[in-house]
């Protein structure tokens, strides 16, 4: 469920980020971290592109990440930007964490599945796979 | 040896405990656990720069701890520390996990390689029992043509060889009488024909019969043996009879054995008197007793070793 709200986190933050972006140039804050916010979207997206959402643990690492994520947008419209900052670069190191443990849990599946294919092939020329 | 190197810094996090300075945060001590299982797994082999970055960030902790004790600085630099060593233990895993599929993936291979190169082996070696095969059913074929026209050459030689034993016969039957039997063929030639009366020497005119006689006898099989029998009728006394029917059955025979017909395979013997085939009162009855017979029989050729002649 958290995951489906965060979903549309990445996209919301990023609508906030534009218009903050667009805003007064007269504004006396520090400026909006667009390129954390960009970072930490992309890892994100390229962790939930490899099915991280089908790993537990690297479910449990996009949560953390989307929850960051949230949690940055909130800081950036209360113009909290130093500590958004924090969040985004923390979400992005969870992100690259659930990418890493999605693309472990897949290959370990395409390991399993050559050994099972290599178990097939030797069966068939009469011998035992090792 | 990376842990090692790690010693300094991981007693340098320690040292203010025992000075009584701030505890670290949570985040630090869980950053200092995840490092030394990261530098403790096969990361330090595998992924050393994901490892060295974990090392960057947790020093970076460690100097955020030493600087400001408890501070959100410091628990942010341990969160990132943290996952840098989980990220460098997990992209380990992935390492090894890759190069297991690698090696899979070349045994597959190398089975497939194999299966196939067993399939094209047994291809061959059917090709080439069909190629055996294909030479034995054409070795065959040529046999059967070979046999095929040696029966066909054997029939017409035997066809040829029966037209010509019935030609013999037919002109034997001429001038001699004919009766064959299941065992045995007897041909029947009158005295009259072969001799003058009381002589023993053939005449000229019984050359041209008993010619007949030796071309009919040598289409018959070669290991039947043949009796010459001399008869005569009942006219003078038995002894001569005897004697004289002997005398003719032997010209008879050497006549015969001049014209072709094996020695061995031939005998003679003189019956005299004694099987009359016809009454000796009249002459006609006579006539028909003086005789030669040839008794071509069945019985093996070594009969003539008893040599009744």
């Amino acid at each position: 469920m958290l995951l489906r709200i965060s979903a549309g986190t990445g996209s919301r933050l990023a609508l906030l980020v534009g218009s903050l972006v667009l805003a007064p140039l007269g504004c006396a804050g520090a400026p909006v971290p667009t390129q954390n916010v960009a970072d930490a979207r992309a890892s994100a997206a390229a962790a939930q592109a490899v099915g991280a959402e089908k790993d537990p643990q690297a479910a449990l690492h996009l949560e953390l990440a989307n929850n960051n994520m949230a949690r940055a947008e909130r800081l950036i419209s209360n113009d909290e930007m130093d500590a958004a900052k924090v969040a985004l670069v923390e979400a992005k190191v969870d992100a690259d964490l659930a990418l890493k443990l999605a693309t472990l849990a897949e290959s370990r599946v395409e390991v399993a599945q050559a050994q099972e294919r290599l178990n097939d092939l030797t069966e068939q020329a009469g011998g035992t796979a090792q | 040896m990376k842990l090692i190197g790690k010693l300094p810094c991981l007693m340098l996090a320690f040292l203010p405990l025992a000075c009584g300075a701030t505890a670290p945060t949570q985040q630090l001590v869980d950053a200092r656990r995840s490092y030394e299982l990261a530098a403790r797994s096969p990361a330090s082999t595998l992924t050393p720069a994901q490892l060295l970055e974990a090392e960057v960030a947790l020093n970076r902790a460690e100097q955020a701890h030493k600087s400001d004790p408890g501070s959100e600085s410091e628990r942010h630099l341990a969160y990132l520390a943290q996952r840098r060593s989980e990220i460098a233990m997990v992209e380990s895993e992935l390492v090894r996990s890759r190069t297991e599929l690698g090696s899979m993936k070349k045994s597959q291979e190398a089975v497939t390689e194999q299966g196939l190169k067993n399939a094209q082996n047994q291809v061959e070696a059917r090709d080439g029992q069909i190629q055996d095969l294909r030479a034995k059913e054409q070795q065959l074929n040529s046999s059967k043509a070979a046999l095929k026209g040696e029966l066909a050459g054997e029939r017409e030689a035997r066809l040829k060889a029966e037209a010509t034993a019935a030609a013999a016969l037919a002109s034997l039957k001429e001038v001699a009488m004919i009766k064959e039997e299941a065992t045995s063929m007897t041909i029947t030639l009158s005295g009259s024909v072969l001799f003058a009366t009381g002589q023993k020497v053939l005449l000229p005119i019984a050359k041209s019969s008993l010619d007949k006689v030796a071309e009919a006898l040598k289409l018959q099989r070669q290991d039947r043996p043949i009796v010459v029998l001399g008869h005569t009728d009942s006219m003078g006394s038995d002894e001569a009879n005897q004697a004289l029917s002997l005398a003719r059955a032997e010209a008879v025979r050497e006549y015969l054995v001049s014209q072709g017909i094996e020695s061995q395979r031939i005998s003679a013997a003189g019956k005299g008197e004694s099987t009359p085939v016809a009454d000796n009162k009249s002459a006609e009855g006579r006539a028909n007793n003086r005789r030669v017979e040839i008794v071509v029989s069945g019985a093996p050729t070594p009969a003539l070793a008893n040599g009744s002649r």
